[in-house]
């Protein structure tokens, strides 16, 4: 098997969503392909550099944008009773 | 009414013992036009659907506008949740369905790459890039790796960069993104991986160019 259809499998190996015989595929071959490899360490890499930039950006909803969504339901609730 | 005397009113009224109770019997109130129910659940959820019309959409005010669509459309369409799924799985439905409207609105391509990707066969890419997993650079103290990781999730597809944002950075499952989109596993699965060659490629173009101006000082 080319290396092109590994790089699909090496992104499911990184989520752990393949099977054994998958599994064991892919290690042999990231032993055999130095350029797999790297590929592999990159792209996990990747992943893990954007999850942890994403999940520390994680902010409190302001008050005012808050209060707006409560008073738009108010409306609702208002023009329901007739 | 005035808008302060209805927040105050709302906020005098609601009674505290909601905030104890499960969702799902949250759920079932609301159903029954419990506003103050639905109210909780609003509160309870609210930061998770700003937080993700920050990453889609990219700037507060759209964000603010996609939280208060949201729930507006999800109180209407309560009364439809059967609960088979959990509650925020459906909230994220309505909210990138909202996201997805907004980016056609402006334009935004929502599949097509505006640039050349890396599955098209650029193979020769994968295996000139070097190893920067270990580069010092290779972290978030570094400003410039922050504001590049932003720009290229941003330049992402909006369908990609909303399956990137679901499965990488929320953790939902392949399988909940599918029926949250109404698209197929292997679907799924494979935008997940354009999403992340693409930004990978973005990354290593980056510390290709580093190691050269490195080479040469």
């Amino acid at each position: 098997m080319k290396c092109e259809k590994y790089l699909e499998l090496i992104s499911l190996y990184i989520d752990r969503d393949l099977d054994q015989d998958e599994v064991d595929l892919v290690e042999e071959h990231l032993c055999l392909c130095e350029n797999c490899m790297i590929f592999f360490r990159t792209l996990k890499k990747t992943v893990a550099l954007s999850r942890v930039y994403y999940r520390k950006k994680y902010c409190r909803v302001p008050k005012n944008v808050s209060e707006r969504v409560f008073y738009q339901l108010r409306v609702i609730y208002e023009k329901e009773k007739f | 009414m005035l808008h302060s005397d209805i927040i105050n009113d709302m906020q005098n009224n609601q009674p505290k013992a909601l905030a104890l109770l499960k969702e799902n019997e949250l759920i079932e109130r609301a159903k029954n036009r419990d506003h103050a129910a639905f109210e909780e659940l609003v509160k309870r959820n609210q930061a998770k659907i700003y937080n993700l019309g920050l990453k889609l959409l990219g700037n507060k005010e759209d964000a603010a506008d996609l939280l208060q669509e949201t729930f507006i459309n999800a109180y209407y369409a309560l009364p439809k949740f059967e609960g088979k799924s959990a509650f925020s799985t459906w909230l994220y439905r309505i909210a990138t369905n909202n996201a997805f409207m907004k980016m056609r609105k402006k334009k935004i391509p929502l599949v097509r790459f505006e640039t050349q990707t890396s599955d098209s066969g650029k193979l020769e890419f994968y295996h000139n890039a070097p190893d920067w997993s270990n580069d010092p650079g290779a972290h978030l103290r570094n400003q410039e790796l922050k504001l590049l990781i932003e720009k290229s999730v941003d330049a992402l597809p909006g369908k990609y960069k909303t399956i990137f944002v679901l499965h990488d950075i929320e953790g939902f499952s392949t399988e909940e993104i599918s029926k949250m989109l109404n698209l197929s596993v292997p679907a799924v699965k494979s935008r997940v991986h354009r999403s992340r060659m693409f930004l990978r490629d973005k990354l290593s173009s980056y510390f290709q160019t580093d190691l050269k101006q490195g080479a040469n000082l």
